[in-house]
């Protein structure tokens, strides 16, 4: 046993040794590993939390969603339809949502405008996400005005501005009374913008919903199932940009790798000539391999991860915000709840320290079984 | 120590261009004595090198071994011979390793490590404690007067530094047989002396020596035990036996 | 160049004797386990704070979608098919922000929306 070590161990030292002699192309190699590492797994983070966080925040999400249709497009549903829904058995209880959404031309910015049956306040008073807060520069005690359906402004007064935590949910939010929503759009009183309904058993769900579409022509049932599979897809492991940039740089390491490997120079085929005539068997130079693909791949995905945990939890992931940020001139500045998800960390050891190991021993492989005599003629 | 009876050995075997540097040996190598190879270049010196070194297997012939150390032999069989013409190459790595130590004409140092690390290379695959080996190789160092390079890179020394770095690497696993191939080619004739200074210090040890070379430094040293001449890949002086 | 005219063994012993400074240099592959062994305690670390992280988590805000019924994360606010993706319409075009004249970046991030209803 202490044999076996103490031959990984003598091994490593020269591996390492030999890894140093070509000091910077193989700290280079390193640092490009590494930040590759740290791009794909600060993504994985990224990406599980925010699909960790949807899947919790959405989980009080309403059973069904009715919306009415109106030539293919979503409109008003009248409240009339309350009862009639109300009325199905197995619905505990239907109320109406009044939302929509205001663009205010001076900061270019989209505002989502709700009712809020629970403010707590009057009319002319308003609750307001942190990034309509930011956009605005304005804070609790503050007034502003947004142009309303008649071109006249109305005043609102910020009574609170959500904390930062809700900023995922609710980031450019304006919750106000009903009044002031119906002056602010000339919203009919007599409509919502959709209808929530809560069942009492969710295996009942697609029943009643098959009922209200039935019951209202024109309708769009909206099932929280399929609120939750519409995030689950978003953030989709094998879906969009993720899939993207995960290929594209795990493919073109390999191939960086393998060109790196193969092209084995003459300087390195003789020390394999050397290392065989001084009694190094076929095995021990691939074990010298091996240990050189390691020391480099497994530090750069330690670095890689370590690194990505930092940028994505303590800085917010500064390189996706271009990303996130898009067009919009309101984008949420939120902090993710860190979550390591075991199975994609895995994943991601795997598809970086195999491949480019195995891009190290595979070439070596070929000149280890030379001759041990060829040494003595160079 | 190493019995080699009607030894051939032919390159390309099969090709238009086959070519027989060995033909038909017989050679006996005996324990403890300094034997020397000599005659004019392409004679087979090296190739006959090769194969007493276990580097290579003879194309017809049998090389037979006597007391080797090995593992995979009970400890009792050593004193058996051991034919290593049908070994396979695991073997002979491992017995290379135990009782063989190389110094080639090139010197084959491995550039960019220091001169430590180049003496304690034939030792870290053999599962030995670092310690001990590292201790070893500091009295070979002490011993050949290149303390102070102990550090160094390989390719900041002189020649005959060089030299001392090889055979030290040659001694650090305490073989038993040192061979070497043309070992002052690359020295003048000062230390082309003082290395069979040191031949002369192997022997006094104990260990046996082969030579290869057609340095009259070499092969007029009176210490010599034997001189075989090898002409066109056959021996046609056995020297005194 | 000392030839050897006392044996092997005794420079040993004398070597083993003085010491040489040589082994107070740390070893490559110890090093390397020094590195290994920081790096993963500084991953094992970092899995705490996520762990102690996840303990104060989202309460305030699972509230606050209870109470408005919310459907949907606040991630993109370009368009309202980014804004209220569960909502989105199933095939209407032109769902852009006022002042957009292409699509944006999060398009290529967002799937459309399965519905079990329609015909994708
Ligand atoms: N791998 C090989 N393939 C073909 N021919 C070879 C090979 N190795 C050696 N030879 C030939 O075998 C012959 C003997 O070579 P060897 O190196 O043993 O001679 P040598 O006596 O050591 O010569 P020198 O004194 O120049 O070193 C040479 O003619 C050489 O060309
Ligand atoms: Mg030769």
């Amino acid at each position: 046993m202490s044999h076996f070590i103490n031959r990984q161990r003598n091994v490593l030292d020269f591996a390492i040794s030999s890894l140093l002699r070509r000091r910077l192309k193989n700290i280079s190699l390193l640092l490009l590993y590494t930040l590759i590492v740290a791009l794909v797994a600060s993504l994985i983070f990224f990406v599980q939390s925010l699909k960790r966080e949807a899947a919790l925040l959405l989980k009080d999400a309403p059973d069904i969603v009715v919306q009415q249709l109106m030539a293919g497009r979503h409109d008003l549903i009248k409240t009339s339809n309350m009862e009639r829904i109300a009325a199905i058995r197995g619905v505990t209880e239907v109320a109406p949502r009044q939302w929509g959404y205001y663009f205010d031309p001076v900061f270019g910015a989209n505002y989502t405008v709700m009712v809020d049956t629970a403010l707590g306040y009057d009319s002319g008073n308003a609750i307001i996400g942190q990034g309509v807060a930011r956009n605005q520069r304005i804070a609790a005690g503050d007034i502003f005005t947004l142009r309303n359906a008649q071109n006249t402004p109305l005043l609102l007064n910020v009574k609170e501005v959500l904390p930062y935590e809700s900023e995922l949910l609710a980031s450019d939010m304006i919750l106000m009374a009903p009044r002031d929503f119906t002056l602010l759009f000339g919203f009919p009183e007599d409509a919502a913008t959709d209808l929530a309904v809560t069942v009492a058993n969710p295996r009942e769900t697609i029943t009643i919903a098959g009922k209200i579409a039935e019951m209202i022509p024109n309708s769009r049932p909206i099932l929280k199932s399929e609120i939750l599979r519409t995030y689950d897809s978003i953030f989709d492991w094998r879906g969009g940009l993720m899939v993207t940039i995960l290929l594209i740089s795990i493919l073109s390491f390999v191939i960086f790798a393998w060109d790196k490997a193969a092209g084995l120079s003459a300087e390195e085929k003789r020390e394999t000539g050397i290392l065989k005539s001084i009694g190094w068997e076929t095995s021990d130079i691939l074990l010298l391999k091996f240990w050189e693909g390691s020391a480099v791949s497994l530090s750069a995905f330690l670095l890689g991860v370590a690194a990505a945990y930092i940028h994505v939890f303590f800085f917010s992931a500064p390189l996706f915000a271009p990303v996130l940020k898009g067009w919009s001139v309101l984008y949420p500045a939120f902090r993710l709840k860190p979550h390591i998800d075991l199975y994609q960390l895995s994943t991601l050891f795997f598809l970086t320290v195999m491949p480019y190991t195995a891009a190290t021993i595979l070439p070596s492989w070929l000149t280890a079984t030379t001759d041990a005599d060829s040494a003595m003629r160079s | 120590m190493i019995e080699m009876l009607e030894v051939s050995k032919s390159f390309n075997t099969g090709k238009p261009n086959e070519f027989l540097a060995l033909d038909k040996v017989n050679l006996v190598i005996r324990r403890g004595e300094l034997t020397i190879l000599k005659g004019p270049s392409g004679s087979g010196k090296t190739t006959l090198l090769s194969l007493v070194g276990c580097m290579n297997r003879p194309s017809s012939g049998r090389i037979k071994l006597h007391g080797v150390r090995t593992s995979f032999m009970a400890q009792g069989s050593e004193a058996e011979s051991l034919d290593i013409s049908s070994l396979p190459e695991r073997f002979l790595t491992e017995i290379r390793r135990r009782n063989f130590g190389f110094i080639f004409q090139q010197f084959n140092l491995v550039r960019g490590i220091s001169v430590i690390e180049n003496i304690t290379l034939p030792a870290f695959p053999t599962g030995e404690n670092y310690a001990d080996f590292r201790r070893r190789a500091a009295g070979l160092l002490e011993q050949f007067g290149i303390s102070r390079h102990a550090d160094s890179k390989v390719e900041w020394l002189s020649g005959g530094e060089m030299q001392r770095v090889a055979i030290a690497r040659a001694l650090i696993n305490d073989p038993e047989l040192i061979i070497a191939d043309e070992p002052t080619a690359h020295l003048d004739s000062r230390l082309s002396r003082e290395f069979m200074d040191l031949v002369a210090g192997f022997r006094k040890e104990g260990r046996t020596v082969v030579i290869a070379s057609h340095d009259p430094i070499v092969f007029t040293d009176p210490l010599a035990d034997r001189v075989i001449e090898m002409r066109d890949g056959q021996i046609v002086d056995q020297g005194q036996p | 160049m000392a030839p050897f005219d006392t044996t092997g063994q005794r420079i040993y012993t004398r070597i083993i004797q003085s010491r040489d400074d040589r082994e107070d240099i740390i070893r490559n592959s110890t090093a390397f386990f020094a590195f290994t062994t920081t790096s993963i305690v500084i991953l094992l670390l970092l899995a705490v704070h996520a762990l102690s992280g996840q303990r104060s988590f989202a309460t305030a805000d699972r509230a606050l979608a209870g109470r408005l019924k919310l459907t949907d994360l606040c991630l993109f606010t370009e368009a309202r098919y980014t804004r209220h993706p569960a909502m989105a319409d199933n095939h209407a075009a032109f769902q852009e922000h006022p002042a957009a004249f292409d699509h944006f970046p999060s398009g290529s991030i967002l799937m459309p929306p399965k519905m079990s209803g329609s015909s994708r």
